[in-house]
């Protein structure tokens, strides 16, 4: 969800063509870091959306990703969509980023961090989970914001894959119910949200989420909170839980700082007599960006991450990250 | 109460409900919010989307906005670009096909409209937020509002025809209004010797263009760009070199550069300015806005 292009058009048959790229860089602050110590394009994206014709919006767009030290371009979304069909309804049909949670839902060089949080990494991966299949929502004819999504996708795999996979026993199939509120000059978004997928091993997966974000006029509080359940056909099922809160400042001018700290813990965690071990990561990381205009962006932070696990090590991962993002065509949509 | 008269209360009652419906009308801007309720009067229940005291070009599509979109009838938007970045995601979340763009019930201010700033060779994002269309800001000029105000009637007329005569007389109102006041805005503006004005956007250009004041300069370096320190030096040479003896602020910007400006060239008077009805409290309508520019310009405290 890019943009509609239905207004205004831009150029001719009112396609607008946007490119974003998405630079940055990871860096050891000490030996023990697992960071890249590379600064790398890390994906450039083109899209084009207009719309098709009377009835269908569409959309469609290539990302180069660094995969090895190779960029080659990569579908990442076609899709369908319309909102003339049935009323308050808005249909959607294609590869898309599944309407779930709030960074799966919101491109990478929109989210208003550097890198992913470890819950979105171990759940949804370095970016998100994209899928081919259809997709349903609905503002609900209510005088409150009350939002109801649901999809179904080909489930033939998960996240981000370079496989074709196999059919599963259950195709991914999601929901989100989002309700919004305002006062004063600001405003904020909850949503519950709840994925499940049944591979051809027969391994249910069960994610259960929320997601929360609010602003201000100099200001963003977000939040995530996922639990995953795997349940194997021949096995104890397990289950992990991750959460970030994220809070963004805006100083002066073009000046804003932001501070993440983030949880993630495997509830299941057993030793060898089956007694539950206690596990956590915890981190922390401020960042500070500049933005030249609503085109430009350097961001640049420090991720302070703490992994306890009862009996074992510590492990402390200090790592610098730099972001440049630069957007280049049609004016990148505002969005909530 | 039987049957019958449980049928016959509940006839009674939609049919109440279906005469007393109003035109529910949703506009982006507080000026199209004020124009919307003069000519649409007691026939139509008026909304805004953006406060008078908000820069309506760097707005998110927020939930609140796709809301109350959603249950319009009526969509009245600015156009020229103004809501480019917040408009369609809105649209999009609204899922009302009635007010989409091309349909009956998206009502485009600016269409009726001959804009100015219009950039004469071709433009990129390193002339800044250059709006290709041309300035936005029209309902500054009271000039256009009145050509937009007959237009509104017209497509309120559509909607409601059993209305239609009633919208054509408060529009006649409205202009009536509005046009009894340029007479005498013109005088006194020309009263003040003031025919130059640095500003700190483009917003005021229709304003000052209707009342025959120049634009001499901008606290932008490019539109939608932060003044700069560079910038800065190179308008204070413009406010002397242009014996510049008035800048105007927008009340949503920063007026920091405008007093180094002041401050710097000397004899420079700083008024910050309502540019939209409801920027200020005190400014119910389109008269009040007008006549608080006319007064900032005379140099009388509001």
């Amino acid at each position: 969800m890019l943009l509609l292009s239905s207004y205004p058009a831009q150029g001719q048959e009112g396609l607008t063509p946007f490119v974003a790229v998405d630079m940055s860089g990871a860096f050891k602050v000490d030996e023990s870091s697992t960071a890249s110590d590379r600064f790398e394009v890390r994906e450039a994206e083109f899209s084009l959306a207009a719309p098709v014709d009377h009835i269908f919006d569409g959309m469609f767009s290539i990302a180069a990703h660094s995969e090895g030290g190779a960029h080659l371009f990569e579908l990442h979304e076609a899709w369908l969509s319309t909102t003339k069909l049935v009323p308050r309804i808005q249909l959607k049909a294609g590869q898309f980023f599944l309407g779930i949670g709030r960074l799966n839902r919101v491109h990478r060089h929109e989210w208003p961090f550097i890198s992913a949080p470890v819950v979105h990494k171990l759940f949804f991966g370095d970016e998100g989970v994209l899928d081919s299949g259809a997709e349903v929502s609905s503002l609900l004819p209510l005088p409150f914001f009350l939002e109801l999504s649901a999809g179904v996708t080909n489930g033939f795999v998960y996240g981000h894959s370079h496989n074709a996979g196999e059919k599963p026993r259950q195709p991914t199939h999601y929901a989100r119910l989002a309700t919004a509120g305002a006062a004063l000059s600001s405003e904020a978004l909850v949503a519950l949200n709840y994925l499940s997928r049944t591979d051809i091993a027969n391994e249910r997966m069960q994610l259960f989420g929320a997601d929360f974000v609010a602003k201000w006029p100099r200001g963003i509080l977000q939040a995530e909170l996922w639990q995953r359940r795997i349940t194997p056909p021949a096995a104890k099922k397990t289950a992990e839980q991750g959460a970030y809160l994220f809070t963004g400042f805006n100083l002066i001018g073009a000046i804003a700082t932001g501070l993440r700290f983030e949880h993630f813990s495997v509830l299941t965690l057993e030793d060898a007599f089956g007694r539950r071990v206690n596990n956590n990561i915890v981190a922390l990381s401020p960042q500070v960006s500049y933005r030249a205009s609503e085109f430009a962006q350097f961001r640049s932070g420090v991720i302070f991450q703490d992994q306890t696990q009862e009996n074992s090590a510590r492990k402390i991962n200090r790592t610098f990250e730099i972001q440049l993002v630069y957007i280049m065509g049609a004016h990148p949509a505002h969005e909530f | 109460m039987n049957f019958k008269s449980i049928c016959l209360f509940l006839s009674a009652f939609f049919w109440t409900q279906t005469l007393m419906a109003k035109v529910n009308i949703v506009t982006t801007t507080s000026d199209l919010q004020a124009l919307a309720t003069a000519v649409g009067g007691e026939r139509v229940a008026v909304d805004g989307l953006i406060k008078g005291s908000q820069d309506p070009h760097h707005l998110e599509a927020k939930p609140s906005f796709v809301l109350k979109v959603s249950h319009a009838d009526l969509l009245i938007s600015n156009g020229l670009g103004l809501e480019a970045a917040w408009l369609p995601k809105v649209l999009a979340g609204a899922r009302n096909k009635n007010i989409l763009p091309g349909s009956q019930g998206h009502f485009i201010a600016a269409d009726g409209i001959t804009a100015i700033d219009i950039p004469v060779t071709n433009v990129s994002r390193a002339d800044g937020d250059v709006h290709q269309e041309g300035n936005p800001h029209i309902t500054l000029d009271p000039e256009r509002v009145i050509i937009i105000a007959s237009a509104l009637a017209i497509r309120l007329s559509e909607l409601d025809k059993d209305g239609a005569d009633y919208y054509q007389q408060r529009a006649g109102v409205f202009v009536k209004e509005v046009t009894s006041k340029i007479p005498s805005w013109k005088v006194r503006l020309k009263a003040t010797g003031i025919s130059k004005v640095i500003t700190y956007h483009k917003t005021l250009n229709y304003f000052l263009t209707r009342f025959q004041i120049e634009p001499a300069g901008y606290l932008e370096p490019h539109p939608g760009v932060a003044p700069t320190a560079r910038h800065i030096l190179d308008t204070i040479s413009t406010a002397k070199t242009g014996q510049i003896k008035l800048i105007l602020v927008e009340n949503f910007f920063d007026d920091t550069a405008a007093k180094r400006i002041a401050a710097e060239a000397g004899g420079i008077r700083i008024k910050t300015v309502p540019v939209a009805v409801g920027g200020e409290p005190d400014i119910q309508t389109f008269i009040d806005l007008y006549e608080r520019i006319v007064q900032a310009v005379e140099g009388k405290s509001s």
